[in-house]
């Protein structure tokens, strides 16, 4: 919540909600991604932006307002965006001589711009020319990267972090995978190109269990080849700081804890070693000390020592109670 | 198949199963005659066929009709969206309660009303009858008839409540390390004098509080002078006497002009310094792939102090850089979707 919630409150609960919702969380809500036109963006340029907006619905939304945009040159305006609409994914397209056809995927951290990669798009193949094949709403896809620039090239491997932030759809624990609709891939080829291709997923079950034996893919729209051009890159303090994992968000392991076969809950207990001093024996009568006794027990033990009692002295060295057995000692006498 | 996905190892697929993500390290080689578009489909339909043998090798269970799986962790690492959240800051009351041990009970939520003799609601839909809601109260013998109590009552009210809400904006503050603009003149309280310091800053925001900014204020016997929020007076140089300042500024300004050196507005440097470790630090911003800086707009002033501090002199080109652009004010339009 920023200083100016704090001293102006909201007014209503659900204002109050709304401002709650985008204040940081521990787990945190699944992106959201903004695609905006620019003014100088084509026909095919809104085609690309809408599509890969679909790709991402419902956690996407296309603006279609002719914004002046230049994200390499002024970021503040993507941040504006990225504040007021709580999205921290943005897309933009433009079109000019020198970079046709041109998207740029941009992310922020704490509403100021993370990184930035910019991509001039060739072969574009939208959702619609794909008759009868369209991504399946809040589906989660498959994402596959193939190629060696992935791993090695510094700014792929940022790229790809980008491309699996944006696509890899809800965060969701339990899915059904049956449902598993759509495989999104990108093949590098070195560092100068990347070919995007969609796939919707037609498996052969085998009737019985319901697995799928074998996958078979069908190409789908959006289809393209991305050249990378420009980018920005964030600092490496910067990065680290963004990827900190909360520890309310790691789970410890709880120890001394185990299942059996049965699903019964099993503990190991460990025990301090025990002190016999502080034992509570069961009291009788004849084991009271009285005072009278004290006194002549002080006086009788140099005797006792020369009667030459070998079980109680024994046991007397051999544990703090002594004294105990003393006492019975002295009784039997 | 198995034996697809056993070479497939062998190459080093990573499977990220919580993102359902595959990521092959070999590279697609590809020869003139081949078909990209098929090669590609033959290709990821192998992996794709991987992961989903690995999502169907995870323990299903039955959900009502759907057969569903629990996914692993997420294993790769992705950047946060927003800051971890930090500890809300304690309340001066908080704080005091903690030191004092005093710990929170919860109220009853049915209270006892006396006039009705049952059990009642403390608030809301036919809650217990509170003294606000009296409809008749006695005037007090020390009164002398010119207040009325009802009005009386609802101004301490509205006093508490102005109290209230001041104790909680300076709550705010100290949890922002600034101070809040005072007024001069605080919400009076019951049964609570107000302190010297209190009663002599209200009497001097009084004193000013007029027309002609308390200038024919007249000043009360053993009153002390002014001292303390009297507004900044403008100040001239006289325009007789004093050259050698006067010479002495305008070479200044002078040189500052011809220097070639970069002027630096410490002031301003160190405001920003601070802003930047406030927020996640930007200060070795990235470098650019292709090596160059932003485009510059062209100049078209020099120097004069409106300008100061906007760019480096001397620096060849001037740049527009994200630097610059971080301390301009934000542009006042509307930006609709």
């Amino acid at each position: 919540m920023s200083l100016q919630h704090k001293v102006i409150k909201p007014k209503s609960q659900k204002g109050k909600r709304f401002i709650k919702n985008r204040e940081p969380k521990i787990f945190e809500n699944t992106k959201n991604a903004l695609a905006l036109r620019t003014n100088t963006a084509n026909e095919t340029v809104v085609r690309i932006l809408k599509d890969l907006c679909a790709l991402k619905k419902p956690e996407s939304a296309f603006m279609g307002r002719k914004h002046e945009l230049r994200p390499f040159e002024d970021e503040q305006a993507l941040e504006k965006f990225s504040t007021k609409y709580d999205s921290s994914l943005i897309l933009t397209g433009s079109h000019n001589k020198k970079r046709p056809s041109c998207i740029t995927f941009a992310r922020t951290y704490d509403g100021s711009i993370l990184d930035m990669f910019e991509f001039c798009v060739e072969n574009f193949k939208g959702i619609s020319d794909f008759q009868g094949l369209s991504p399946p709403l809040g589906n989660k896809p498959l994402l596959i990267f193939r190629g060696e620039s992935f791993e090695h090239d510094p700014i792929m491997g940022k790229i790809k972090t980008m491309f699996i932030d944006y696509f890899r759809g809800p965060t969701v624990d339990k899915i059904r995978p049956a449902g598993v609709q759509h495989c999104i891939t990108f093949t590098s080829i070195g560092s100068t190109k990347i070919l995007m291709r969609t796939f919707m997923i037609n498996g052969i079950t085998d009737g019985t269990e319901g697995t799928v034996t074998k996958a078979a893919l069908t190409p789908m729209g959006p289809s393209m080849d991305l050249i990378p051009k420009r980018s920005k890159l964030a600092s490496n303090d910067v990065w680290k700081v963004a990827c900190r994992v909360p520890k309310e968000a790691t789970i410890k392991k709880k120890k001394n804890i185990s299942q059996d076969a049965f699903g019964s809950k099993l503990g190991r207990i460990h025990m301090d070693t025990q002190d016999f001093s502080k034992l509570a024996t069961r009291k009788m009568k004849g084991l009271k000390k009285d005072r009278k006794e004290d006194a002549d027990e002080s006086a009788e033990e140099e005797e006792d020592d020369d009667s030459g009692d070998d079980v109680m002295d024994t046991l007397e060295e051999a544990n703090p109670v002594g004294e105990a057995y003393d006492d019975i000692g002295g009784d039997l006498d | 198949m198995a034996a697809a996905a056993a070479t497939a190892e062998q190459h080093g697929v990573e499977v990220d199963l919580g993102n359902l993500l595959a990521c092959d390290p070999r590279p697609l080689t590809l020869t003139a005659s081949d078909d990209v578009e098929a090669l590609i489909q033959t290709e990821m339909t192998e992996l794709a066929q991987l992961l989903l043998d690995k999502v169907w090798a995870l323990p299903l269970e039955r959900i009502e009709d759907a057969v569903v799986t629990t996914l692993p962790k997420p294993t790769t690492f992705l950047p946060r969206e927003k800051p971890i959240p930090k500890a809300k800051p304690m309340t001066k009351w908080e704080k005091y309660a903690k030191e004092k041990g005093i710990t929170k009970t919860k109220q009853s939520r049915m209270v006892w009303d006396q006039t009705t003799r049952e059990w009642k609601p403390r608030w809301g839909y036919k809650k217990a009858a509170t003294e606000d809601d009296d409809w008749v109260t006695e005037v007090p013998k020390d009164s002398d008839g010119r207040n009325d109590p009802f009005t009386e009552k609802a101004k301490a009210k509205k006093e508490r409540i102005a109290k209230n809400e001041l104790q909680r904006l300076k709550n705010v503050a100290r949890a922002h390390k600034t101070k809040i603009p005072t007024g001069g003149i605080l919400p009076h309280t019951e049964g609570k004098t107000s302190s010297k310091s209190q009663v002599s800053q209200a009497a001097s925001f009084a004193r000013t509080a007029t027309a002609s900014v308390g200038k024919f204020t007249e000043a009360l016997p053993k009153e002390a002078p002014l001292t303390k929020n009297q507004g900044k007076k403008r100040k001239f140089e006289s325009n007789l006497d004093n050259f050698q300042a006067e010479k002495s500024r305008l070479l200044g300004i002078a040189d500052g002009i011809t220097s070639k050196k970069p002027r630096v507005d410490e002031e301003r440097a160190l405001g920003r310094i601070k802003q930047r470790s406030a927020k996640p630090k930007k200060s070795d911003r990235p470098q650019r792939e292709d090596g160059r800086g932003a485009p510059g707009g062209k100049r078209t002033s020099f120097g004069g102090g409106k300008f100061a501090g906007k760019g480096g002199k001397g620096l060849g080109k001037p740049s527009k850089g994200p630097a610059n652009q971080k301390i301009r004010k934000p542009v006042k339009s509307s930006y609709r979707g």
